[in-house]
């Protein structure tokens, strides 16, 4: 069971356009490494693992995922918002339009869809923290690659946010796997 | 990286010694205060860890609805964020001491902002009129905090 409360995890009030940005940063909207990723990968995992304390983390932090999903839909959506048909062909995307209007889709910054293989599933909480902790690592190195590309304070803003929050989810993360080495739990 | 200062021992499971009532916002957990924790990404000093030279941006409300709304974000913030320290740290009292004054301090700011504006979800207390609240004001994603 999930509820939605009506507002952002953090505010985004980007008011200047730009179409390059928001085709840079789709890739955490629908990337290997972005949020829609993270969320899925850690709701998913959180069925087999060994412990309750562990179950609630992987609810907690794959819950709060879904917030970071709504941020960045929200900076790709307030990057394009009215967009002409000349801007969209000059930033390149004019085949977007062609095939979804101006609906936020689930890709990569290359234009890959979204695929189910982003994610690691192998029963074995070792192996499934470790792959949380990379990808939370990925995640970081990403939202830096993006804070080095944007230009406008209000883009910069969230972004830096949603990097400090991967730091903060490596180290949960780094604090079970550890708990569950010493204590043999797996 | 530590949740706490370094000459405070601590376990995984070992009992904290009992601590006198919590000086929030900053006890032996070592927070940030909620606004600032909020504006920097998380409430725990010992995770903060900025890129290159970016500071935060701190969100400054200028409308009363935007104040409200700014302190259901923070208290949220802060309450989540003690979560997920309590998940791997479950017998932290402190720590659930100060989750319990930051419940509190959501469930007011959150309680008022619906009286005086809209509906942030299904317990709202101000559904019970029409125009039906869930549609009124903008969407998260139309900006404006």
């Amino acid at each position: 069971m999930w509820r939605y409360e009506k507002r952002l995890e953090y505010p985004v009030n980007i008011k200047k356009k730009d179409l390059w940005m928001a085709r840079t940063i789709i890739t955490q909207y629908g990337g290997p490494d972005g949020e829609l990723s993270a969320a899925l990968r850690y709701l998913n995992q959180r069925y087999s693992m060994p412990d309750d304390n562990g179950k609630a983390l992987l609810t907690d932090i794959g819950t709060e995922e879904l917030a970071h999903l709504e941020m960045v839909a929200t900076m790709v959506y307030q990057l394009m918002k009215g967009a002409t048909i000349e801007e969209l062909r000059e930033a390149g995307m004019d085949r977007n339009y062609a095939q979804r209007g101006k609906d936020l889709f689930f890709t990569d910054a290359f234009g890959n869809p979204w695929t189910a293989a982003y994610i690691g599933a192998v029963g074995d909480p070792v192996a499934d923290l470790s792959e949380n902790m990379a990808a939370e690592q990925k995640a970081r190195a990403v939202y830096e690659n993006l804070i080095d590309l944007a230009t406008d304070p209000a883009v910069i803003d969230p972004l830096v946010w949603l990097r400090e929050r991967e730091v903060v989810h490596f180290e949960m993360f780094r604090q079970l796997y550890d708990r569950y080495k010493n204590q043999n739990l797996i | 990286m530590n949740y706490r200062d370094k000459n405070i021992p601590m376990g995984p499971y070992t009992k904290p010694k009992p601590q006198p009532t919590p000086q929030m916002p900053t006890g032996t957990l070592n927070l940030f205060p909620p606004d600032e924790g909020f504006a920097r990404g998380t409430i725990f000093r010992g995770l903060y860890e900025p890129y290159k030279k970016q500071t935060p941006l701190r969100p400054v409300p200028t409308t009363e609805r935007e104040r409200l709304l700014h302190d259901v974000n923070k208290y949220y913030f802060a309450l989540h964020e003690l979560r997920m320290y309590l998940d791997n740290f479950p017998n932290d009292q402190e720590a659930i001491n100060i989750f319990t004054a930051f419940q509190r301090n959501y469930t007011k700011a959150k309680n008022e902002y619906e009286m005086r504006y809209e509906a942030l979800d299904i317990e709202a207390p101000n559904l019970d009129s029409a125009p039906w609240n869930w549609t009124v004001g903008r969407w998260p994603w139309e900006g404006e905090m």
